[in-house]
């Protein structure tokens, strides 16, 4: 048998079938122990910021696994500002697979998704979370809200989620065009939500908590931005995660003091490094193979590449104004480069290219996401023609199981000799 | 000529400026232009539909954005062809009053974008005329298909197979939109009311509000229901569970990948539940002279005869390999039985793959039916039947009188099947025969994650890098089938008893794994390949007695099974 994780995998993963709710509060444990940990013995190697944001990440997740009623089932761009002025926790599917990976459990609950008819080429993510669900280790949440941005699963998902709990559910449909018209039928779909959600939830939605939670998503985006622009200048080996984490503050958790503090912490990391760039250095577009072995050896904390940047941390430009709460996470949504055609998130990605001096990018083309892998030919062009050397790398951020790890491993060191001009 | 894709499209709008628009609907010969400008994970209809968009004859391409797929082939069929008319339809998920305005807008915008394209002028008049009621259903049964949209050749193959006419209920084939008794006067208020009748339509899986769906069921004349869903779509597969779980109408499952490729597990899926509905369906003849009958199973793997004599005697049995000719290995099949000419059969019925390519066989009947036949008559309690051949892993579920209530396969992927067990052993160089047993003698429980048998094959090979033995190693594999096997249970909604065919029944190793995931045992004939054959000889046989489709007063008023009459004749039996 292998490491402790592995051990402690299979145990969970033997209780799925027959002892649901056990698996549940065994996975909810490891998630606050884990925060735990990071908040009191984190890793030597991990930032201030990384290790805080898993402190305050990980409890989230055992509290989702713990006591749904006070959750809402989220997609990872649902504005939920909306909900940290309830004080309803979101739970989305990137973050839950994600944490089930890490703890070795990720097959179990792929198999019952999948012999509950879901298909084989279905974003894993999103597979991952109604094997949750289906195995009713996940319980029902107060709500279900989604947006039509960025993908398909999002409208089949979530409607599952609702025909399986009998619970409410909101869509707010996101049009493609950004203009104004775009931004008002955004936001008045945004305020209805707003009712339904205090009213599913048996809560108040205060005026006053919405416009404070908008001017902490402003405090985060702000610092994010002077982060990245001294990280323009500087090396900081990291690992994978980071990226991941930065992505949840900015999306889900933007609204909380907490994601406040943390870029906070960032920016002063950031801020005490030396001036001057050491080895490769990398943006990486789309999802992270964080939890994939072979990967973690090549690029966390290497002196020979490290990944800068990655376009889900830079999709959206939009500064909320708290004194138009609704408009401002509208905007954020249809203005946000996952929103409309490639070449908008194709010219936002190269953007930031040429802002934090890459030398290459990785397009990760993760299993079942039809809008990375229908794009990255065409990003793979464009970015070359502007003189970014790209590498498309067909993986799976989350289900073990769906991962050609030799051919990973050869692809992306190929592509690390081709930067170093091996080649 | 315009291209276009989806019913929400304004087919009437462009007729108003004088433009005709054409469905996309063509299976593709190839991918190599879309996965070009693509990638080979991404919806099979898109890149069909991206193939299609290179023709001369197409002026301009609209797309709506249905889905991640048809978006991405907006941005790359535009890139690659900036001279030509291409636009996407910002279609709204909802279909309230705000929804419908936004729409009213993008409408709006089109006719302005594509005046400014073509120098053409909109026509009221002709945007009016371009209204046309769609034909009505039949007034008689029909065959409704179902989920995404199906390609024209596949289409044209479901009407030559079907006994009755089938109809297209797909969004390719269910546009339906009706023209008012006054239209609005201003190209304002036209195109307000433009967008309430696009939206208005049926809605198709992709817009929020589904609900009204339901009706696609509630024809009274569909007989029966082929739902399609293609390769890299993941919006149908949702409501086909549903409905499987839920529906009363006969219902079968057939996934495409949008090519022109003769698939030939999609005809043998097609014929099984056009027999299930119909069971006097299947063709037969019969030279009538012959004093016994014999059902040949041409395998890909291997083909297998079963001799019959008119009492339903087991009388031989051979099995040999098929090698690339179907009608060659069935000639070899029949040559290994000693004793019997072809001409000694009153009837010969064909089933497996190459079933449609042995020119001496006087009937073809699908492996399904078959085996539920065959598998009915050793072991009349089996409701599940469990099937891993060469090629395909099936499961099979039989109602008290053995008839195919459902039934479903694995897909293209060789995953959980014969073959994969075949390219494992020889990775790990191991006899394949040796497998089953070799698999019982595991000390430390492996798992093999991977579902494709590309990457479990390099698992393994890193397994053996890693120093596993090869009991454990191949311990693993037999996991896996055995995971993949109790998942095609679970979707065709099997139950006890369970009964395995197919030649993986011969691997303990496999069978004990299925066992564990099933929690119940597997009932496995002597020769468990044989099953298919001999139902196909069973079905020869009835025919020659009296043409009747199959009964179970006809198996039960047989004298002996099988097997007990080969006891009596001394000869080998079955179970």
């Amino acid at each position: 048998m292998g490491s402790v994780v592995d051990q402690f995998g299979a145990m969970v993963s033997g209780q799925v079938g027959d002892h649901p709710r056990r698996a549940r509060w065994l996975l909810s444990t490891a998630y606050h122990l884990v925060g735990a940990q990071m908040r009191y013995m984190p890793p030597k190697r991990l930032g201030k910021a990384q290790s805080y944001i898993q402190s305050v990440v990980s409890p989230m997740m055992g509290h989702a696994l713990a006591h749904g009623r006070s959750c809402a089932c989220v997609n990872v761009f649902l504005p939920c500002e909306l909900l940290h002025a309830m004080d309803i926790t979101p739970m989305f599917p990137e973050g839950l697979a994600c944490y089930v990976t890490s703890t070795s459990t990720d097959t179990v609950f792929i198999q019952t998704a999948e012999e509950h008819g879901v298909p084989e080429s279905y974003c894993s993510y999103h597979k991952m979370l109604l094997g949750i669900a289906e195995s009713g280790v996940l319980p029902p949440p107060c709500a279900i809200l989604n947006t039509s941005l960025a993908c398909d699963a999002n409208q089949l998902t979530f409607r599952r989620l609702s025909e399986l709990y009998g619970a409410p559910h909101f869509t707010v449909d996101v049009p493609y065009q950004p203009n104004a018209d775009a931004v008002a039928y955004v936001a008045d779909q945004l305020r209805e939500m707003g009712r339904f959600l205090a009213q599913h939830a048996g809560k108040t939605l205060s005026e006053q908590r919405l416009r404070q939670a908008l001017s902490y998503s402003r405090e985060t985006m702000q610092n994010y931005r002077c982060y990245l622009d001294l990280r323009a200048t500087r090396a900081m080996p990291d690992e994978m995660t980071s990226e991941m984490f930065a992505m949840i503050a900015l999306h889900i958790l933007r609204g909380k003091p907490e994601m406040s503090k943390y870029t906070n912490l960032l920016l002063k990391q950031v801020h005490e490094l030396p001036e001057g760039l050491r080895g490769k250095r990398l943006l990486w577009v789309h999802t992270l193979p964080y939890w994939q072995g072979s990967m973690k050896q090549i690029l966390n904390f290497s002196d020979r590449c490290e990944i800068v940047a990655s376009d889900m941390n830079y999709e959206n430009m939009v500064l909320p104004d708290p004194a138009h709460p609704y408009e401002s996470m509208a905007r954020m949504l249809v203005e946000g480069s996952y929103n409309g055609g490639a070449d908008r998130r194709t010219a936002r990605t190269l953007d930031m290219a040429k802002k934090m001096n890459i030398d290459g990018i990785v397009c990760f083309c993760h299993w079942g996401c039809k809008q990375t892998s229908g794009a990255a030919g065409y990003m793979k062009r464009t970015f070359e023609a502007e003189g970014y050397p790209t590498l498309l790398l067909d993986g799976d951020g989350c289900d073990s199981g769906n991962v050609g790890d030799g051919q990973m491993v050869t692809r992306l060191q190929a592509f690390m000799e081709q930067l170093e001009g091996r080649t | 000529m315009i291209g276009y894709t989806c019913k929400y499209t304004p087919l009437e709008l462009f007729a108003a400026f004088g433009c005709s628009c054409t469905l996309l609907n063509s299976e593709a010969a190839d991918f190599e232009y879309a996965e070009t400008l693509t990638h080979n994970h991404f919806c099979c209809h898109a890149k069909a539909v991206l193939e299609d968009s290179r023709s001369a004859a197409l002026e301009g391409l609209v797309l709506v954005n249905c889905c991640d797929s048809l978006r991405r082939t907006y941005d790359v069929a535009r890139s690659a062809h900036p001279e030509r008319f291409t636009f996407l339809l910002d279609l709204p998920h909802h279909d309230d009053s705000c929804a419908r305005m936004q729409l009213s807008r993008e409408l709006r915008r089109l006719a302005e974008e594509f005046a400014a394209y073509s120098g053409r002028t909109f026509d009221a008049a002709q945007f009016k005329a371009a209204f046309v009621s769609a034909p009505p259903l039949p007034q008689e049964p029909f065959l409704a298909v179902l989920g995404a949209r199906a390609g024209s050749t596949m289409l044209d193959a479901f009407r030559a197979h079907a006994p009755i006419p089938v109809v297209d209920m797909t969004c390719g084939g269910n546009r339906r939109i009706t023209a008012p008794a006054q239209f609005p006067d201003t190209f304002d208020a036209l195109m307000d009311w433009y967008a309430g009748a696009l939206l208005g339509q049926l809605p198709c899986m992709r817009m929020d509000g589904i609900g009204r769906r339901e009706e696609l069921l509630s024809h009274p004349n569909i007989k029966g229901i082929i739902y399609h869903t293609v390769k890299f779509c993941d919006y149908y597969a949702f409501e086909y569970e549903k409905l499987r779980k839920t529906c009363a109408i006969p219902l079968l499952k057939l996934e495409s990948d949008f090519s022109r490729a003769a698939a030939g597990q999609l005809a043998t899926r097609l014929d099984a539940f056009i027999e299930r509905i119909f069971p006097d369906a299947a063709a037969h003849g019969t030279n009538q002279t012959g004093n016994y009958v014999a059902g040949i199973d041409s395998g890909s793997t291997t083909t297998n005869v079963a001799v019959l004599d008119l009492d339903g005697n087991l009388v031989a049995s051979a099995i040999v390999r098929t090698g690339p000719k179907a009608g060659v290995g069935a000639e070899k099949a029949f040559a290994a039985i000693a004793g019997f000419s072809k001409e000694d059969m009153a009837a010969i019925v064909a089933t497996g793959y190459g079933r449609n390519n042995i020119p001496f066989a006087t009937g073809a009947v699908t492996e399904i039916t078959c085996h539920a036949r065959g598998a009915h008559y050793l072991n009349p309690a089996a409701r599940t039947i469990v099937d891993i051949g060469g090629q395909d892993s099936k499961v099979i579920c039989l109602g008290p009188d053995g008839t195919v209530t459902n039934f479903v396969m694995n897909d293209k992927c060789a995953a959980g099947t014969g073959r994969f067990l075949e390219l494992m052993a020889r990775t790990m160089e191991v006899e394949l025969d040796a497998l089953g047993e070799l698999g019982l003698q595991w000390t430390e429980d492996l798992t093999i994650s991977s579902i494709c048998t590309v990457f479990a094959e390099s698992e393994v090979v890193s397994l053996i890098a890693d120093n596993h033995s090869a009991a454990d190693i191949v311990h693993g594999l037999h996991k896996s089938v055995a995971v993949k096997t109790s998942a095609l249970v679970s979707r065709a909604g099997g139950g006890p008893d369970y009964m395995m065919t197919g030649g993986v029944a011969r691997n303990r190793g496999v069978v004990k794994e299925i066992e564990t995931r099933l929690g119940a045992p597997l009932w496995i004939a002597e020769v468990p390949d044989l099953c298919g054959a001999l139902g196909a000889a069973l079905f020869a046989l009835e025919h020659v007695k009296g043409q009747r489709p199959y009964a179970e007063s006809d198996a039960n008023s047989r004298s002996a099974s099988p097997a007990e009459s080969a006891e009596k004749q001394n000869r080998p039996s079955l179970s």
